[in-house]
């Protein structure tokens, strides 16, 4: 083989240039602290990345779902418990009022405020919505009849379901609609509020309480309670999968930063290694380049 | 160098040293040859690589503005509005993030469209620059021919030709053939451009094929079209016709996706109007980059329609647009997913094209080297051989001191 000067300079800027190429890599791996900054720095971790990085948005996303349809389910428990606690405490009292004689009118009174707490509580709304109004919940669902003679219903869509998406295929009801906790209200009815202006009517009229009456108020509190133990469900339902969700959450995260994230000691070593083979390479070049034999003669 | 005709002196031969007879070029047209062909390869993979880059960055990914993630914000936005139906705060994040979404969209696919006005313009500039390599050309073989004819040996000229020869193949592929009187004959892509008498130019027009646009090279008059396989003009062409062309078709298929089937749900839900309204489209038209947003409901989020049977708090058609972000919608992968893989194929593609141009440059300096050990000047050998001389003259200059001492003696006896 033949060494021409040209050859060793050309092999130097060569060798020169392909150091620093990997010097600056690495830099720039440093300064960022990402070891994927474009796509074409690893084509196959990117799509992994931006598959992960879309897991998270849906996991954030189920997540949200779930902390608003818990707090959702919540506060409609926590109503529900206050009308079945109404309704347990009427069918304790009136018990009572069978065997009582006098005091007619003061359980009238009774009846009529609890009817009264009932139809406010069945109407009550939570951030500007009815909460037991099925799908439409910007009116009232429930109120008197033009008579004045029964409580009726005042919307439709009362047996509506809210649901949301708890994962890609998972949907979870987070609503009770009227339909569902007080039945079908309609005036003469035996839905709670009927059943109680029919008792109402009786001891008004001086007369006493059916113990079939008690019976068919104990058995929608019975009901009552069945509901509020659908909404337990509801919410621990959405509890199991919150946990699920946050671990997994955890999982995707340690595999991105796995992907991603540079490994600073090694990247340092390199870069120090680096380093020392620019060095050398200078070193070693403005050694040999300048010399020929012209300077030995 | 040749010894000159030796004295002969009563039947002895006295040498009389040498004379220069021609100076010839020490070249290996194998080795030229071949570096002509890599240079071709790594100049057209390097310009794919750095269109591809731009193209890249022109994506921002990953990154949170990037299009990925603006998709799935728009699709999850859907579930958000889900949980509280009849809220105006989530049905205006709703528009928000379409409007977001289709910002980004005609972002990219724009940025990707002007790149092919970029390519054009590159392309240009390297048809002049052809141009007036081919032109040098035809001047040198003339050159050459001249030196031919009166036996004459054109170095220079050759060196000149054979640096043409190189550039040119920076930018095309060539093809030369050196004929018997050493002029160079050159053919472009299948295309005879150049000889010693005369050139073709060259020139690039765009033409509209089934209403996609086209960058040609034609040689001479227009209808000769080029082939062209390799050098940067190649990678210019490739660029526009394959790789922008179809990137831009993926993002069309993305956009009328999205379009397509976000309406085809929306239509079929009723809105918060009263009387609810069905039957609304949500976006209102895509075209080139353009996913509109319906201007209706960018005025009154009201009119986004997600109730399936009318009531208000109805959230049905917000969940199945949502679901729709995990349909296999675009041969067979979901949206996000067909995003992504068209990402990674830039991707590959860019750091194939590096990978490759790197490679063929090694190929290129490993051949430089072989040539620069055969045709380069090594100082040592030069000075070993002016040593040589050195001594030769040493030697006969002694022979002379040597007969003039003789003779000088000669003279004292007398």
């Amino acid at each position: 083989m033949r060494v021409t000067s040209r050859s060793l300079q050309d092999a130097f800027l060569n060798n020169l240039s392909d150091v620093k190429k990997r010097l600056q890599e690495k830099q720039t791996e440093i300064a960022i602290g990402k070891k994927i900054t474009k796509p074409s720095d690893n084509p196959f971790g990117t799509a992994r990345l931006m598959r992960l990085n879309s897991q998270i948005e849906d996991i954030d996303t189920y997540l949200t779902n779930i902390d608003n349809g818990m707090s959702n389910v919540e506060m409609t428990t926590s109503v529900m418990e206050q009308i079945q606690q109404q309704v347990a405490d009427l069918v304790a009292d009136l018990s009572n009022s069978l065997d009582a004689t006098e005091n007619k009118e003061d359980y009238a009174k009774k009846v009529d405020l609890a009817l009264e707490n009932l139809l406010s509580l069945a109407n009550y709304k939570f951030n500007d919505k009815y909460i037991f109004g099925g799908t439409n919940q910007s009116e009232a669902p429930y109120g008197w009849n033009a008579a004045g003679t029964g409580i009726e219903e005042k919307t439709t869509a009362l047996d509506g379901y809210q649901k949301i998406r708890i994962s890609n295929t998972v949907t979870q009801k987070i609503n009770e609609p009227g339909r569902d906790l007080f039945g079908t209200v309609t005036p003469g009815g035996n839905d709670v509020f009927n059943l109680l202006i029919s008792i109402k009517d009786k001891l008004d009229a001086g007369e006493n309480v059916d113990a079939s009456d008690i019976k068919a108020l104990d058995d929608i509190n019975t009901h009552m309670i069945s509901e509020v133990t659908k909404m337990g469900n509801y919410y621990k339902r959405m509890e199991d999968s919150q946990t699920l969700l946050e671990n997994l959450r955890l999982n995707v995260e340690s595999l991105m930063s796995k992907e991603q994230e540079v490994d600073m000691a090694r990247a340092i070593m390199d870069m120090e290694n680096y380093q020392a083979s620019l060095d050398r390479t200078l070193k070693i070049s403005a050694q040999i380049l300048p010399k020929s034999l012209l300077d030995y003669l | 160098m040749v010894s000159s005709k030796p004295e002969i002196i009563k039947g002895k031969e006295l040498g009389t040293g040498v004379t220069i007879s021609d100076v010839r070029r020490v070249r290996d047209t194998v080795l030229d040859n071949q570096i002509r062909k890599f240079t071709q390869m790594q100049n057209s993979n390097d310009y794919k690589a750095s269109l591809l880059g731009s193209i890249e960055s022109l994506m921002s990914e990953p990154s949170d503005d990037g299009l990925s993630n603006l998709i799935k914000k728009f699709y999850n936005s859907w579930d958000e509005l889900a949980i509280d139906p009849s809220s105006s705060a989530a049905r205006t994040n709703v528009v928000n993030s379409a409007q977001r979404l289709s910002n980004k969209l005609s972002t990219v696919y724009n940025g990707i469209g002007r790149l092919k006005k970029d390519l054009r313009d590159d392309a240009t500039t390297s048809v002049d620059e052809i141009n007036s390599l081919l032109k040098n050309l035809t001047e040198v073989n003339r050159q050459i021919y001249d030196a031919h004819i009166k036996g004459e040996q054109p170095n220079t000229w050759l060196d000149k030709r054979d640096e043409i020869l190189e550039q040119l193949s920076e930018y095309v592929d060539t093809n030369v053939h050196i004929g018997e009187d050493d002029t160079a004959t050159v053919s472009i892509g299948g295309v005879f451009v150049a000889n010693k008498t005369t050139y073709n130019e060259l020139s690039v027009k765009v033409v509209s094929d089934n209403g996609e646009q086209q960058l040609e090279v034609y040689a001479g008059d227009e209808n000769t079209k080029l082939h062209l396989q390799g050098g940067k003009l190649y990678g210019i062409v490739n660029g526009y016709n394959e790789l922008i062309n179809d990137y831009l078709k993926r993002l069309d298929k993305i956009g009328e996706t999205i379009m397509t089937s976000v309406n085809s749900v929306h239509s079929n839900n009723y809105n918060l109007e009263d009387p609810p309204q069905t039957g609304v489209n949500f976006f209102s038209n895509y075209s080139a980059g353009q996913l509109t947003i319906n201007p209706e409901i960018e005025n009154d989020p009201n009119k986004i329609a997600i109730s399936s049977d009318g009531t208000p708090e109805n959230n049905d058609g917000a969940l199945a647009i949502a679901e729709l972000a995990s349909e296999d919608l675009i041969e067979g992968e979901t949206i996000g997913n067909y995003y992504s893989l068209m990402v990674s194929d830039i991707a590959t593609g860019r750091k194939n094209s590096e990978n490759e141009a790197a490679n063929y440059e090694m190929v290129v300096q490993q051949f430089q080297a072989q040539r620069s050990e055969e045709s380069a000047v090594n100082v040592d050998e030069e000075m070993v051989n002016v040593l040589n001389f050195q001594r030769s003259y040493d030697a006969a200059a002694r022979l002379i001191k040597v007969a003039d001492e003789m003779l000088q003696t000669l003279i004292n006896m007398v």
